[in-house]
């Protein structure tokens, strides 16, 4: 999923095209990010619709403001910047909705529907979920979209040092909400 | 724990990432092989990694694919969203245009312009360094016919958008970071443009 250079200048290509009037690069763009932006979108808020509403108003947010795009930074990147602000935006939205904590809901209570994987792969969902948003973000970057920190650094507007001690406490507290949750299973 | 099994414990994520330099990466090995306790420890975030890398977003299959970029498209013609953009070199001064105006609606209806101290302090900063000819001429591309050395006259009745509406307006100006001010224009709906010039000018609406 890692940025690769091929891939970066194929989407420049797609941006200049849009850029010069070509309205059609624009749908390629979108062809191209769709699946990861919608998957960055369900690790974040934890669910399709959400995840869905999400990825469309980042695409939105794109083709408002891709004329502007100079290319300092790689597309992917810059889409995923707009994930992330449109992820916190929306949770400022929502407020300080308390989650319940892992450890205090029953195993049958965990959700199997319509999540197709199995209790423990969604308990891991949820516990990503739990985290601080930084650590979260931190987290889902590198551990599901690939990327380095040095990127993740970029995207989030931090040092890469900072990426990684979020990093550090994101693997800290998912290992002590999953062992809360199944001992041993760490 | 020794100290070094501390660092290397710090480490360890790192590692097992690929992200770590290579002799750093070869002390841990040797450390590794020695030391029982860490070698447990690597196995266990490496299965946490493993795991979670394993963990799949359920696909929402191929109906949804099929009608993503459909609805896409079906919103931005039903929005009519702008994708032009003012000249480069111009973009500056239209945004500080822009904050101009969104200043002088918010202090005329007793709004305050952001909640976030920030925003505003960068808006008003914008608006310092703005050369005037290219304020005004920014401005007439904005909203064509207003005359900047004539501030218009604003009045709370009448035409005049309510807080609410002019909220959501400000709202399309105040984005969190200078950087994205610098976009505001492009940002900016027709909807809010009109807002704005219904404030501002609201004997020309």
């Amino acid at each position: 999923m890692t940025s690769s250079p091929d891939r970066n200048e194929r989407d420049l290509a797609l941006v200049r095209r849009f850029q010069a009037g070509d309205e059609h690069a624009f749908g390629l763009l979108v062809e191209e990010h769709r699946g990861e932006i919608y998957r960055l979108a369900f690790r974040l808020l934890g669910n399709h619709a959400d995840a869905d509403d999400l990825a469309q108003e980042a695409f939105l947010r794109s083709y408002r403001s891709l004329a502007r795009f100079r290319g300092d930074s790689a597309f992917r990147t810059w889409l995923i910047r707009i994930v992330l602000n449109l992820a916190a935006d929306r949770k400022k939205r929502l407020g300080s909705r308390r989650l319940v904590p892992l450890q205090e809901i029953p195993e049958k209570d965990l959700p199997r529907v319509p999540f197709q994987g199995t209790v423990r792969e969604e308990a891991l969902h949820r516990a990503v979920r739990e985290l601080p948003p930084r650590q979260r973000e931190t987290l889902v970057l590198r551990i599901f979209q690939e990327m380095r920190f040095q990127e993740i650094a970029l995207v989030m507007g931090c040092t890469v040092g900072t990426a990684k001690a979020n990093f550090f406490h994101a693997l800290r507290g998912l290992r002590a909400r999953v062992q809360g949750r199944f001992p041993g299973a760490s | 724990m020794s100290s070094e099994c501390r660092r290397v414990r710090e480490m360890l994520p790192l590692a097992l990432l690929g992200e770590m330099e290579s002799g750093a990466s070869r002390r841990m090995e040797e450390h590794l092989v020695r030391c029982s306790d860490c070698r447990e420890e690597a196995d266990r975030i490496s299965r946490l990694l493993g795991r979670l890398a394993a963990a799949e977003v359920p696909d929402p299959g191929p109906a949804y694919w099929n009608s993503f970029l459909p609805r896409l498209k079906g919103r931005i013609a039903r929005e009519g969203i702008p994708r032009a953009l003012p000249p480069a070199g111009n973009r500056w001064a239209v945004a500080a245009s822009v904050a101009l105006l969104a200043l002088a609606a918010a202090t005329s209806l007793s709004l305050r312009p952001s909640p976030e101290r920030g925003s505003r302090l960068a808006l008003e900063r914008l608006a310092a360094r703005s050369d005037p000819q290219a304020l005004h001429q920014a401005l007439e591309e904005l909203l064509p016919g207003t005359d900047l050395s004539r501030p218009a006259g604003v009045s709370a009745g009448g035409d005049t958008p309510g807080p609410a509406e002019l909220q959501r307006a400000m709202e399309f100006l105040f984005p969190p970071d200078e950087d994205d001010i610098s976009g505001a224009v492009s940002d900016l709906s027709r909807q809010a443009r009109r807002l704005l010039l219904r404030t501002l000018r609201p004997d020309r609406v």
